[in-house]
């Protein structure tokens, strides 16, 4: 028994190499998007690809929320007609997180606002994100959380990657006060 | 307990815990069993956070504090070098910005994001350092019940008014709920080199499996966050006390070299993971696409590199001593 418990565990760990489980997408090898018009029949995955396409993302995993995750990834409880993806960074002492909902229901305003109030930078425990947005089409809510270039390649790319109409781009929320400051003064 | 004796190999455990926690991939899918306990145990890791402030206080108890100065100075010496030069590193690699730097550096930082801010658990452990001897020897005047009651009472009311009075201004909670963790490591320290490991393992079996399911079920499955923000924490201290008392019989009279080395070189562990353990999994990652693998280099780098670290940290103070 105690030789073949060592055997046992190499064959655990050796699954885990081979496992390939959900797609990782590591930053550079993101699909290049069509030219202008997105195809409708994307999926949120692929979605998610296209959003981060040329920005310098730490590696990600794009899965669906369920039931269980939804609020502590999208700070809203889940409802009828949602669905959200997450796309995390793999490590806990990165704190990137990137979230995507799709409403039937048409409520993407004030979901995306209320997504903004309840976004805890801090969720990481030992890290914080530099910047939280979130931002709006007809049908789908962005929320990032990164560093600030990042949360800005993001929001900028969310427009054309959901080829959802218009997007509505609400205010950052910075952990340092100053940035907010430094903008307020910009502004 | 044997504490003082095991005190590095659980250090050693405890820093694992801890790199798990911030640097580990998860390697099943998160649908399969072995993929929900690996979770599981990753987002557990931060109590490794609690067994530091445990046997810091557990040690702290024992120590010689004749005079409070010469005891904060000669912890200082120990411990703010490393993250004065870890935060000029961040700062010189980018990571923190001018103003970030000098507000981390006089622990600003840390009382204004509390968990968020770099190496917050160093500022956090000095804090300590610092309360520790006053607060023992205001509290020494009074009986060991009428201690641990004023302790209880100074703590809620901390903890009340940094949650509800202080919200945006200061955020310790982070540390304010490890203070139960540290009331228990003074407490025990009463106890050292008097339980036997029958007790200690009768102890451990009694706390540590019905503490799984309380962490389980309140510190990940659905975070308990009422009253306070971070009390989530105090409900794995069954599950801490139990793994506490199980490492200190599983180490006694044990002597593993590589652990013995890594218990001496854990501040350096955590220094290097917060600095740039997360781009190293980046890269390692893009190069090898193999998730075990690239968390096998990781740790293997990271210890490798806080033991060297560490190494250098001894002799540079042993030139000075000699």
């Amino acid at each position: 028994m105690k030789k073949l418990l060592p055997i046992l565990l190499l064959l655990v760990l050796l699954t885990g190499c081979f496992n390939e489980g959900p797609d990782v997408t590591i930053p550079s090898e993101t699909p290049a998007p069509s030219d202008t018009n997105v195809p409708s029949d994307l999926t949120m995955a692929q979605i998610i690809d296209l959003i981060c396409q040329d920005v310098e993302v730490p590696a990600y995993e794009a899965a669906e929320l369920t039931d269980e995750n939804f609020e502590y990834s999208a700070f809203i409880p889940y409802e009828e007609g949602l669905t959200g993806y997450k796309a995390d960074a793999l490590i806990n002492a990165t704190a990137h997180s990137l979230v995507l909902i799709h409403s039937e229901n048409g409520n993407t305003a004030d979901l995306a606002q209320k997504i903004l109030d309840n976004a805890n930078p801090f969720k990481w425990i030992c890290v914080s994100a530099e910047v939280t947005q979130t931002a709006y089409t007809e049908h789908y809510v962005i929320l990032v959380m990164s560093s600030a270039e990042i949360v800005e390649g993001l929001i900028d790319n969310f427009q054309s990657a959901v080829n959802d109409g218009d997007a509505t781009i609400l205010d950052s929320v910075s952990v340092d006060l100053l940035a907010i400051n430094s903008e307020f003064i910009a502004d | 307990m044997q504490i003082l004796k095991t005190k590095k190999q659980i250090m050693a455990v405890a820093a694992i815990f801890i790199a798990v926690y911030h640097l580990w991939i998860p390697v099943f899918s998160s649908a399969s069993l072995a993929g929900r306990f690996e979770n599981f145990f990753v987002s557990i890791g931060y109590i490794g956070v609690d067994l530091f402030f445990f046997l810091s206080a557990y040690t702290l108890t024992l120590s010689d504090m004749t005079s409070k100065w010469k005891f904060i100075f000669k912890r200082f010496k120990k411990v703010y070098p490393v993250f004065l030069i870890f935060c000029v590193i961040a700062l010189i690699i980018g990571k923190m910005s001018l103003s970030q730097f000098f507000s981390t550096a006089i622990f600003l930082d840390f009382f204004k994001n509390g968990g968020g801010s770099f190496l917050w658990f160093i500022p956090a452990l000095l804090l300590m350092y610092v309360a520790f001897p006053y607060c023992k020897s205001i509290l020494s005047k009074y009986s060991p019940l009428k201690r641990l009651a004023i302790s209880i009472i100074v703590w809620v009311t901390l903890s009340f008014a940094v949650e509800y009075g202080l919200s945006g201004i200061v955020d310790i909670s982070i540390f304010l709920m490890r203070i139960p963790v540290i009331l228990l490591g003074i407490f025990l320290a009463e106890y050292e080199g008097l339980w036997s490991k029958k007790r200690r393992l009768i102890l451990a079996a009694t706390l540590f499996l019905p503490g799984i399911v309380l962490v389980y079920q309140f510190g990940y499955l659905d975070k308990l966050t009422i009253p306070f923000d971070s009390i989530f924490y105090i409900v794995a201290l069954p599950c801490i006390l139990g793994l506490i008392f199980l490492l200190d019989v599983a180490f006694q009279g044990v002597s593993v070299k590589v652990v013995d080395i890594l218990g001496n070189a854990t501040l350096e562990l955590y220094c290097i993971q917060m600095l740039i353990g997360s781009e190293l999994v980046n890269i390692i990652f893009s190069i090898t696409r193999v998730k075990i693998l690239t968390n096998l280099i990781t740790f293997i780098t990271v210890i490798l590199l806080s033991i060297a670290l560490s190494y250098l940290r001894r002799y540079i103070i042993n030139r000075k001593v000699a």
